[in-house]
């Protein structure tokens, strides 16, 4: 169910006046189209499986609107994106976390787990995890959580935060690096 | 849910405070921070929580900072157990078949390489090892891997890594094993070795050899790129991974492009059809070793990534323009040029022009179809260059007749084929925009054969028909019979004509054929409104063509209609397009006529850095530059920084290669009359027959430009003092421009100004009166503030000194009524006044004339040293 060009840019546009109800419904049809690339992805069982958040929601910007998009468009766009990139990384944790509960977890809301699985695929940060303390970062300091989302969930340099958010890039670098300490004293394991 | 701290969490109001500490904390030295740390109103928790946060920050993670953790993570909620030992070094050690793993070479996107040693009491032999990391899927690809393997052992080429093995490990993940290549990147090897273009372009044949096979075998690699062509120590290439990528993807699986994650690297040799998910064929392959070429020849791929977003760069791929390759090579480092033996980017880049610039971007053509037809085709013309035979890329297109021939006559046809390349060439670049993407690029493509044919005679018997019909007029003779056959050659096609008729009339307005060009671009708009629609983009360049003409034979007012119809165009709602920018910069021209100077001067800014930032130096720039520093004259009024302007001008115009353009005579101009002003005759004297010269040589006989060489010959002479050969050269102009019926309206004042301060030193009021009254006839109609105030001024002073006092206070007055509405032209209106009063004075008006002496401070009268005399305080030396 892939709507046409004209129908998200439309309601991107309603949302820019403040349509709040548009404004969910872009989100809604971008969330769709985002599962829709990941699913298609993982069922044709696609060699290079490491699904990159910014491939994938460049995919669904160009299928959604097309190249004829203003710029406009695109900094709004990649808004929405970014908070429903989230959702699906989330959902797919979550999904995959309940498949394999017997398994050795690896997805664990378990502090020390965490630590291993870290250290053991590189490093690597559970969705949950950050996602949780995302959750709680928000209350705080909604600006923070968008630009955390924008560069964790999306990829986007911090220019291109700058120019979603319509804020200085300085701000965004210093904005980013309060978030970033405050998630990794969250998470625990400064 | 979450957190591991047992600390209560900061509220929403602590929250404004501490953000607060944690600024000030963030820049600050361990003492202060202690110290701020230690104020008792923060409380414990918060304490706490700074300093974690400020360990955090100092240990440098960074796993936040990239989005890889993120791809690991949906790995990990996605993958198999059975891919889980593929990662990162668990294999080392192991043995995979005959094979004993020995170390992790790498690891990217799809998968890890190790090096690994067949250890048999046969043989030894070292491989590389590749696997992939995925899991559940390991039998599809299996399979595939089994029926593909066969095709890829197949692949035996001195050039290419040999597939030699593959199999499953023990959990069931595939992997390959190829012939392990010890090398570096072809780019990297070749700069190392400074090696020469011909010693680049034959290691590139090498390439194109081994692709070439691979293709006939019906293997297409699809990801072709420096990192995977190798060079060996003894200067073998190898190219890496050929049919890799096939074997791993799914055959219907599209987006190849957005899935690889779009790199800049990757992006630079991905093909367009891969950005748009088409089929890869040969073609595409064809399109990665042209830009694996371009990076070799100027060190750097056909499309420019710099500064793009990923979204930006798909895009880019798929519709974006190629760079010409000498054009990179221009701007390219010194070290860049120094690696392939040139002192200078701009020598490397000579080096480039033309043929090897022909060959890349037939290579990277957008349209498969129209790429070399194979990787061997691409060789061979390589091989013709190399050979300094004609190449294919140039023949039977425009490009490549006329270049020939213009090397041979490149005094003569340069700048009318220059100016008809850009017309035409305008076209194909902005057809991807017309609705019938084939039939408009067949279009543009017999347009431009039908020109190559005209200009280059190979309809007529003589090869050499310039030559043959003599130096004088030739330009304009072909351009005239050209005319006369469009409609015998395409009576039928009213898109072809409306392409071809647009180019003739900017030609012939370039020639100041006023008549000839007015009605053929005419024709030009008609049939674009007809064929295209009113709001298509050729009936807009049709009539941006049209109002150009206007503006400079009739002034603002007549270039309205026109310059408005192109406005209308759809091409100008992207206020980014080349389109939207022409439109602007005629408009500052149109402004400048009326004598609003500030505004055609922020206009003309604008267009410089919409030029500057979207599409880098061009020929609408290089105007937008000329509208600036005729602008300088009345905002700063300062010779040198006009003369600098000048300067730049000539620096753009020569690297955009207009050496014999409007805009390049103009600065010419510019650069002799501020050393005339700032009194440096000798240096003026010099760049003065340099500029006849080049007038004559370029132009020829033609009228216009004779007028021109007539006033440059004319102050040349007054330079070294020769009175009597002054007159002769300015009598001589004046004689030309009386049987022109339209000639450019600024162009008249400046000559005719020159031709009266001559005549009125002689004291032939006659003749001086004559050109004084036919010039203000002239420009009357045009409205322009700018040139009337001149006229009027320069008759009103052939009238002073004609002792009609009556008449020349009327010419100071109406010169003075039309500046009065313009503050841009306020300096104008003491040169008026000054001999307003003595006109007055002479009449008896004493006290009006006392009254209007008093609106300006005592001061030389009217500047003689310069066409304009608009400079402060010029005469006074």
């Amino acid at each position: 169910m892939i709507p046409d060009s004209s129908s998200i840019t439309d309601l991107l546009a309603l949302a820019r006046q403040g349509d709040a109800a548009a404004q969910d419904e872009a989100a809604r049809q971008v969330y769709a189209e985002l599962r829709a690339i990941a699913d298609g992805y993982l069922r044709r069982e696609r060699a290079d499986h490491t699904l990159q958040p910014t491939a994938l929601v460049n995919e669904a910007y160009l299928r959604l609107l097309g190249q004829d998009a203003l710029w406009q468009n695109r900094t709004q766009f990649y808004g929405i994106a970014a908070q429903m990139m989230r959702r699906v990384l989330v959902d797919h944790a979550r999904r995959a976390t309940a498949a394999r509960r017997d398994r050795d977890l690896l997805v664990t809301l378990d502090n020390e787990t965490v630590a291993t699985a870290s250290t053991e695929a590189n490093s690597a940060l559970d969705v949950l995890v950050v996602h949780d303390a995302l959750a709680q970062l928000e209350v705080l300091d909604p600006r923070q959580a968008r630009i955390v989302e924008l560069k964790f969930f999306v990829g986007l340099s911090l220019d291109e935060i700058a120019e979603v958010l319509e804020i200085s890039a300085a701000t965004v670098s210093r904005e980013w690096a309060m978030a970033r300490a405050w998630l990794q004293a969250q998470l625990g394991d400064a | 849910m979450t957190p591991l701290t047992h600390e209560p969490v900061l509220t929403a109001d602590d929250w404004s405070h501490f953000k607060a500490l944690w600024f000030s904390l963030e820049n600050a030295s361990p003492e202060e921070q202690q110290r701020l740390l230690a104020i008792p109103t923060i409380s414990p928790h918060v304490r706490r929580r700074a300093e974690r946060m400020l360990t955090a920050a100092a240990n440098g993670d960074t796993r936040f900072d990239t989005l890889t953790p993120i791809a690991f993570s949906l790995d990990h909620a996605l993958r198999d157990a059975r891919g889980a030992e593929a990662y990162a070094g668990t294999l080392v050690g192991q043995r995979l078949g005959p094979y004993r793993v020995v170390r992790l070479v790498g690891h990217g996107g799809m998968g890890a390489v190790y090096e690994a040693e067949r250890d048999d009491a046969e043989y030894r032999q070292r491989v590389a090892i590749k696997t992939i990391w995925r899991g559940a899927d390991s039998e599809v690809l299996l399979q595939r891997f089994r029926s593909e393997r066969q095709i890829l052992a197949a692949l035996q080429h001195p050039n290419i890594a040999q597939l030699v093995d593959g199999g499953a490990t023990s959990a069931g993940g595939p992997w390959l094993a190829m012939e392990f290549v010890d090398g570096v990147p072809l780019d990297e090897y070749c700069d190392r070795q400074r090696l020469s273009l011909s010693a680049r372009l034959d290691l590139f044949r090498q390439v194109c050899t081994a692709v070439n096979h691979a293709h006939q075998r019906l293997v297409i690699h699809r990801d072709l790129k420096p990192s995977n062509v190798l060079v060996t120590a003894d200067g073998t290439v190898k190219l890496l991974d050929f049919g890799v990528a096939k074997l791993l993807d799914d055959p219907d699986a599209t987006g190849t492009l957005t899935a690889a994650g779009l790199s800049p690297f990757t992006a630079a040799y991905a093909a367009p059809e891969q950005a748009r998910g088409d089929m890869a064929s040969t073609a595409t392959d064809v399109y990665a070793l042209g830009a694996l070429l371009c990076t070799l020849l100027t060190g750097a791929p056909p499309l420019d990534f710099v500064g793009l977003d990923s979204i930006s760069r798909v895009l880019a791929v798929r519709d974006g323009a190629s760079r010409v390759p000498s054009a990179i090579a221009r701007h390219a480092d010194h070290a860049v040029a120094k690696a392939r033996g040139f002192d200078t980017p701009r020598l490397l880049a000579n080096a480039i022009d033309g043929e090897l610039d022909a060959i890349v971007l037939a290579a990277v053509e957008r349209d498969p179809r129209h790429r070399y037809y194979s990787a061997l085709a691409l060789s061979d013309d390589v091989r013709r260059y190399l050979r300094r035979e004609r190449v294919l890329a140039k023949q039977g297109t425009l490009g490549y007749r006329v270049w020939a021939f213009s090397r041979r006559h490149r005094s003569v046809v340069f700048g009318v084929t220059f100016a008809l390349l850009t017309a035409i060439g305008v076209s194909i670049t902005s057809r991807r925009q017309a609705r019938n993407l084939r039939d408009e690029a067949a279009r543009a493509e017999r347009a431009a054969t039908f020109m190559a044919g005209i200009l280059s005679g190979t309809s007529t018997a003589s090869q050499d028909p310039i030559v043959r019909v003599g130096p004088a007029g030739t330009v304009g003779q072909l351009l005239d019979s050209a005319v006369t056959r469009v409609p015998r050659e395409f009576p039928l096609d009213d898109r072809i004509r409306t392409r071809l008729y647009t180019a003739f009339g900017a030609n012939y307005a370039s020639q100041y054929r006023y008549d000839r060009a007015h009605a053929i671009l005419d024709s030009a708009r008609a049939l674009a409104r007809r064929s295209y629609g009113s709001t298509s983009e050729a009936y807009a360049r049709a009539s941006l063509e049209a109002a150009s003409l206007e503006l400079v034979f009739h002034g603002s007012e007549a270039a309205e209609e026109p310059l408005d119809a192109a406005r209308r165009s759809k091409g100008t709602d992207d206020s980014t397009s080349a389109l939207n920018a022409r439109v602007m910069l005629l408009r500052a021209m149109q402004e400048f006529n009326r004598g609003h100077i500030r505004l055609a001067d922020s206009l003309a800014e604008r267009v410089i850095s919409l030029e500057r930032r979207v599409r880098g130096l061009t020929n609408a720039l290089a105007s937008a530059e000329n509208v600036r520093l005729s602008a300088t004259s009345w905002i700063t009024r300062d010779p040198r920084i006009y003369l600098q302007r000048a300067r730049a001008l000539e620096t753009i115009t020569d690297s955009l290669g207009m050496q014999y353009s409007g805009e390049r005579d103009q600065a010419a101009d510019a650069v002799i009359e501020s050393m005339l002003v700032l009194g440096r005759a000798d240096s003026a004297a010099v760049r003065t027959r340099e500029h006849v010269a080049r007038l004559r040589r370029v132009y020829g006989a033609q009228a216009s430009v004779q007028i021109w060489a007539a006033k440059a010959e004319a102050s040349l002479a007054g330079l070294r003092g020769d009175t009597a050969a002054r007159r002769v050269a300015l009598a001589g102009g004046r004689s030309i421009l009386d049987t022109l019926a339209a000639f450019p309206i600024a162009s008249r004042v400046v000559f005719s100004n020159a031709f009266i301060d001559d005549a009125l030193a002689r004291k032939n009021y006659v003749s001086a009166l004559s050109m004084a009254r036919s010039t203000r006839d002239a420009v009357l109609p045009s409205h322009s503030p700018l040139y009337l105030s001149f006229s009027h001024l320069y008759l009103g002073a052939v009238q002073l000194a004609n002792n009609d006092a009556a008449a020349a206070e009327a010419s100071f007055r109406a010169g003075l009524d039309v500046i009065a509405t313009t503050p841009d032209l306020a300096s104008m209106a003491p040169r008026l006044r000054r001999p307003l009063a003595v006109a007055l004075a002479a009449q008896g008006k004493h006290a009006e004339a006392d009254s209007v002496r008093r609106l300006d401070p005592p001061k030389a009268a009217v500047p003689a040293c310069t066409p304009g005399g608009k400079w402060a305080g010029c005469p006074d030396k």
